[in-house]
This record gives structure tokens, C-alpha cells and sequence, in this order.
């Protein structure tokens, strides 16, 4: 009895979204990757249980470990941004000035 | 999942209050997105209204951070412009994983999440541009800034 293509994508969701919460640059790019790998190497394979238990672990071991991670921060790479959240566009920037003067 | 606890907490606890979105006008207008400090000559009458600040994104801002986080990923038509009437599978030609991907990097950006009903619905640029639109919650960007 295998997951269906729903589950496996709200598998693949969460783990993305796990991997972002690392806050170092080589650990959230790394989980990334791997995820990206795993998912595009199993994709037409029928018969997925043991590949989708496989996924379940590493999200909760994602998890513990982004959360570990934010406890014990390093100092920040050249590589990281300050803000995690948002990169400035400046088209965006430029329009949002307009709109201020 | 500190960001989960802290996203519910804050959905819970609307700022209603007229000492924070004060507190949250005037930061807003002292300080910026990328934390960049510029100098405000006067605060402008608007932002000086006790009421909901609403939200300062607009239609153009969000397709613009969204045009430029789908032009990170390697897409068919990376020459081409991409709008609202843009399609993730036939135009971009990305696969259910490729569009997932580009789900979570939208929710990165824009401090949303989609839940899976949507994620399973959305078919174009601009259905994703309306629900980050829906979904933004301003007072959270300031609450952040405080936070921190």
C-alpha cells in the first residue's frame, strides 16, 4: 500500500519547507539538494512505501536539527543574507520609493 | 517549528491595539524592508492614522519578488516575460515537483504558507499572486522587526 501522489508532494513540500529552516547557508543548501535528488530519483517508481517512510524520518530529523541549529547560532557567512526573508529587487524598490515621495 | 508556534501565536493575537499599529506606523516609516536606514524628512499624514495600516504590497511589487524567485530556477522559457496568465506546467514547463519547489520559495519570500488545498489548485502566476496578496499580514512583518 504505497502513498499516493498527493502525500508524496506534501512530503516533498514539507521537507522543503524544513530545509529553509536552517539559518546556516551550507545546511539549508545541503538538505535542499538532497531532497531534490531523492525525490527526482524515485519519481516513477510504483511501489514507494519504503521510500516514503524513508522521507517521514529525515523530516523529523530536519526538523530537530534546524531547531538545534537556531540555538546554537555560528556567526553569520559573507554568503547569508541579514534579513532571511527578503531580497531587495530593485524594480521593486524603485516603485515602492515612487510611491513614498 | 519555532516559526510555526510564533506564526500561530501571532495569527491569534491580531495587533488591535492603537499603541501598536502607532508603534508599527512609525516604524514603518523610519525603516525599511532590508533594514536600510533612510532618512525621513516627515512622516506623511497617512501613516498617522489610528486605524489598520493595511498592507503596503501591492499587485507589482508581489509579481515582481515573485518573477524574480521563479528566475532562479532553471525554467523552458527563461528569456520570456513572465505575467500573470503565466502557467507553471505549460508555459514554464515545471513538473509537480519543480512547482512545489517554487511554492515553498514563494512562502520564503513572502511569509506565507499555502495550505494544500491551494497548493493543489493554483495553476497560474497570478492565482499564487492573489493568495500571497490575500494571506499578507503586515503586522507581522513589523512584529518580526521588533522581535528581532
Amino acid at each position: 500500500m504505497s502513498a499516493s501522489r498527493t502525500q508524496v508532494l506534501q512530503l516533498y513540500r514539507n521537507l522543503l519547507r524544513a530545509s529553509h529552516e536552517f539559518e546556516s547557508y551550507n545546511f539549508r543548501e545541503f538538505f535542499l539538494r538532497k531532497t531534490r535528488k531523492d525525490f527526482k530519483q524515485f519519481r516513477g517508481v510504483e511501489d514507494n512505501k519504503k521510500f516514503y517512510k524513508e522521507g517521514l524520518k529525515q523530516l523529523g530529523i530536519i526538523r530537530r536539527q534546524s531547531m538545534i541549529s537556531q540555538m546554537y547560532p555560528f556567526e553569520k557567512m559573507v554568503v547569508e543574507r541579514v534579513d532571511e526573508k527578503h531580497h531587495e529587487i530593485p524594480e521593486a524598490v524603485e516603485a515602492r520609493d515612487e510611491r513614498k515621495i | 517549528m519555532f516559526r510555526q508556534i510564533a506564526y500561530a501565536a501571532r495569527n491569534s493575537a491580531k495587533l488591535a491595539s492603537r499603541a501598536a499599529t502607532f508603534r508599527a506606523a512609525t516604524l514603518r516609516a523610519t525603516t525599511s524592508v532590508g533594514s536600510m536606514m533612510r532618512p525621513v524628512a516627515f512622516t506623511p499624514v497617512k501613516f498617522m492614522r489610528f486605524s489598520s495600516t493595511g498592507s503596503s504590497l501591492t499587485k507589482e511589487d508581489v509579481l515582481a519578488r515573485t518573477v524574480s524567485v521563479l528566475k532562479t530556477f532553471e525554467l523552458k522559457n527563461s528569456t520570456d516575460k513572465i505575467e500573470l496568465e503565466t502557467q507553471f506546467t505549460k508555459d514554464l514547463g515545471m513538473d509537480s515537483l519543480d512547482y512545489n519547489d517554487a511554492l515553498v520559495a514563494l512562502e520564503e519570500e513572502f511569509d506565507v504558507v499555502f495550505d494544500d488545498k491551494s497548493a493543489n489548485e493554483i495553476k497560474t502566476v497570478g492565482e499564487t499572486v492573489s493568495y500571497v496578496l490575500k494571506n499578507y499580514l503586515p503586522e507581522q512583518q513589523d512584529l518580526d522587526k521588533e522581535v528581532r
